[in-house]
């Protein structure tokens, strides 16, 4: 109805709730900046995805060649005399054979080995002094096979056969879904998502995130199920089922965490948040005793890099005193990206999944540098070098895919317009699944050293 | 462990209760992970994994003789180092112990000798320090740490050992006289097909007791047995059925439960608990009985075509009249799927 009256912001404002628009920023902040997630097959410029077929896939590795006798816990007898004989521990029994000539510590004195005897897997090693210096030995110390030797016209000493072992992984079936109806689809709303006004680019943006945010975390924390698809009586069974479909057996892949915690080695330094020389130290040492590459990638978030860059920089509590510092205008750089020390190059990588406050903020993955051989510095038995970390992958199955990642289509609203399942559903499925396992080679060379 | 500056200044008192060194303390890893490698071979080589992990050789611990200046005792805080070097009263570096060989299997345990001036420093720390499941400290051991590691009892260890071995004797003396309907029983609480016949049946569960005895005295003493076994036959005779999808478990078309969703993997065992705790469990649990007494282990081909008596239903229906009042019962909030 027509009013005698001035047009103003009162009388627009109370005329329809619709009328006055509403001042919006059409972009959306991204306030949970989920998607900087970096793959960490792709640390180190570098992605190695190795397409497998079996739910589950092993790597072998050889042992060394060279053995320790370790008398801890054990008996030791004949210190000062040129004839001595010991007990092995169970781990370093079965090793030492008649010839062998070991190297006690003490002294630097090497004696040949001349009898072992065998019982309830313990061995007794005799051997007596080839120089005729007496041992100095006591239980707790370990001895070196270093060489052998044999007498004229000698026979065949006794043979060795060295093992290998398998270390095995499994894939897992990652998936995600987006449903979105009719009316949703064909509304707008008013923001943008990627350009445009529709809800669903958004659910999409943010499932992809989640799909490749699962996949990597499971890549650094996940742990192996014991459940494999081919299980008769599956501990984990796929808890969503429709008619006859799902509720089959799941598998879970192992993760870097819980490949260093099982084949790996750990230091937790005993001053947590600092890093001094001593623990760069305890590294070199534990990476020597691995038989390690000597070239190695350091993954870590920012948290556990921070004592790490607080060192090298010589940063002081009140100000930055280090003379080493590189002063390039007015910008400082504060990291140190690529350290050589001890024979070792270690380089610092970062990390953005372990700096995301939710996923391992509660557990040590996020306070410790993950030492891992460099992209292709792991030795193949008999020539060549591979990569230490690698992703196992099932090629995408379905007709729209990315080569690892199958793209499923359902609902009338299909986006390829042609649905697959639930045609008559009026909205728009779509589905992404993929079938992945992460794999690392020679897993006794990691390192997790915790800092904080 | 030699008291420096600040470190390692223990009371006489703390001291006086680490056991003495003699000849050799082996120690015990608490806690590995079981080798889940399907091949036997592999398995064997290492059964059991366990973290190759240094023991940090610096703790702070709290020694309650510590007296004030008038002599009260009233405990403090020490800091404890075993350190390669000292500069100043302070650590240079920490001990880098590891209880393991490098490129050894690593059992679990590893062993301190006397006569050897590191050994000793480092099994007084042990002794003293919060990662020591049994510390001199006692019950003033700091619970925050998580214990890893404790001193090897070998008189305890065979105790448990020799406990293990009752247990398999007993589990093996009972499937001695163990009947088919024992066993059927018992295979059904364990939620196994039954459909083997009776020999079959003995032999797994004889074997199951030689391999589990733990398992099977806990199933073969479980009150509920009974009521599990019933469910069990209940579901594969088709007198009652379970929906995984919905959560439903039915007596013919009446709802009787809905299970959360977390166990709906595990319906026997759930609806065993349901049945002793829900108001009108006892009623229905005798329904489902006697059905399944009718139907005497039927075929599978026979499930699919039960027939429910007349006085069956009428029963069934007065049954479930009362429990209509109640089938919300259990108490867990129902999860939607």
């Amino acid at each position: 109805m027509a009013q005698q009256t001035i047009i103003n912001k009162q009388y627009v404002s109370t005329l329809s709730n619709f009328l006055d628009q509403r001042e919006i920023n059409k972009q959306v902040t991204d306030i949970a900046n989920d998607d900087s997630l970096s793959d960490i097959l792709t640390v180190g410029n570098k992605k190695k995805p190795i397409v497998t077929g079996q739910p589950f896939y092993s790597t072998f590795v050889n042992e060394s060649v060279f053995k320790l006798l370790d008398t801890t816990g054990g008996t030791v007898n004949g210190t000062g005399t040129v004839q001595i004989n010991f007990t092995c521990t169970a781990a370093t029994s079965g090793i030492a054979r008649k010839n062998d000539i070991i190297l006690t510590p003490t002294g630097v004195i090497s004696g040949i080995v001349t009898n072992v005897t065998t019982a309830s897997g313990i061995d007794t090693v005799f051997a007596k002094s080839v120089s005729g210096a007496n041992f100095t030995v006591s239980a707790g110390q370990k001895y070196a096979i270093y060489s052998v030797a044999v007498g004229e016209n000698a026979v065949n000493q006794t043979n060795i056969a060295y093992g290998l072992t398998r270390y095995f992984n499994k894939y897992q079936i990652f998936r995600e879904i987006s449903i979105v109806t009719d009316v949703q689809t064909a509304a707008t709303v008013e923001v943008n998502f990627n350009g445009q006004p529709y809800f669903q680019v958004k659910d999409h943006i943010e499932k992809q995130t989640l799909l490749k945010g699962h996949i990597n975390a499971a890549f650094i924390a996940g742990d192996m199920s014991n459940t494999s698809f081919s299980d008769t009586n599956p501990f984990l069974v796929d808890p969503t089922t429709s008619g006859t479909n799902g509720g089959g057996a799941e598998q879970t892949t192992r993760g870097l965490h819980k490949y260093n915690e099982l084949y790996g080695n750990t230091i937790v330094d005993g001053t947590l948040g600092t890093f001094q020389k001593a623990n760069l130290d305890d590294a070199v040492t534990t990476l020597l005793a691995a038989r390690a590459p000597k070239e190695q990638m350091v993954l870590s978030g920012t948290l556990a890099r921070l004592p790490v860059d607080t060192y090298f920089k010589n940063l002081g509590s009140s100000g930055v005193t280090s003379v080493r510092m590189v002063v390039d205008g007015k910008e400082l750089n504060l990291m140190v990206d690529k350290v050589t020390y001890g024979n070792f190059q270690f380089n610092y990588m970062s990390m953005p999944i372990m700096d995301q406050p939710t996923l391992f903020q509660q557990t040590v993955i996020n306070q410790s540098l993950y030492y891992a051989p460099l992209n292709g510095k792991v030795k193949v038995l008999g020539g060549g070098y591979d990569d230490a970390l690698a992703v196992r992958y099932i090629p995408a199955q379905t007709k729209n895919n990315n080569g690892m990642i199958d793209e499923l289509h359902g609902g009338a609203l299909a986006w390829n317009g042609n649905p697959t399942y639930q045609g008559e559903a009026m909205n728009a499925t779509t589905a992404w699944t993929t079938k992945q396992g992460f794999e690392v080679l020679g897993a006794q060379f990691l390192l997790r050293q915790q800092v904080i | 462990m030699k008291p420096v500056g600040n470190y390692n200044k223990i009371s006489p008192e703390l001291q006086a209760k680490i056991p003495k060194l003699e000849k050799s303390v082996t120690f015990k890893m608490l806690e590995g992970i079981k080798n889940n490698d399907p091949d036997p071979i592999e398995r064997q080589k290492q059964p059991i994994f366990y973290s190759k992990q240094n023991i940090p050789m610096r703790d702070r611990i709290f020694d309650e003789f510590v007296k004030d200046e008038n002599g009260n005792q009233v405990g403090a805080w020490v800091d404890i180092v075993v350190a390669d070097g000292w500069n100043k009263n302070e650590p240079t570096r920490e001990r880098l112990f590891f209880p393991f060989e490098p490129s050894t299997v690593f059992s679990g345990k590893f062993t301190l000798n006397a006569g050897n001036a590191k050994d000793a420093e480092i099994y007084e720390f042990l002794m003293l320090c919060n990662e020591n499941s049994e510390a001199v400290t006692g019950d003033k051991r700091d619970t925050s740490v998580h214990p890893r590691f404790c001193v090897m009892n070998i008189q305890k260890e065979s105790t448990a050992t020799r406990g293990k071995i009752d247990e398999i004797r007993q589990a093996l003396t009972l499937t001695k006289d163990l009947s088919y309907a024992q066993a059927k029983s018992i295979a059904n609480a364990l939620n196994w097909n039954t459909y083997t016949d009776e020999g079959e049946l003995l032999a797994k569960v004889e074997y199951f007791a030689r391999e589990k005895p733990g398992e099977f005295l806990k199933v073969y003493n479980d009150p509920s047995k009974e009521f599990k076994a019933e469910i069990k036959e209940a579901l594969t005779s088709g007198v009652a059925t379970f929906d995984m999808q919905t959560g439903q478990f039915k007596i013919g078309t009446q709802v009787i439960t809905t299970l959360p969703t977390k166990d709906r993997t595990d319906v026997v065992n759930y609806m065993g608990n349901w049945f002793s705790t829900a108001p009108n469990g006892a009623d229905v649990f005798a329904l489902i009985q006697k059905q399944n007494k009718d139907k005497n282990m039927p075929t599978i081909a026979e499930t699919e075509q039960i027939t429910i008596s007349e006085a069956d239903t009428k029963a069934q229906a007065n049954v479930l009249a009362g429990l209509n009042k109640t089938v919300t019962q259990p108490t867990e909030v129902l999860e939607t799927v």
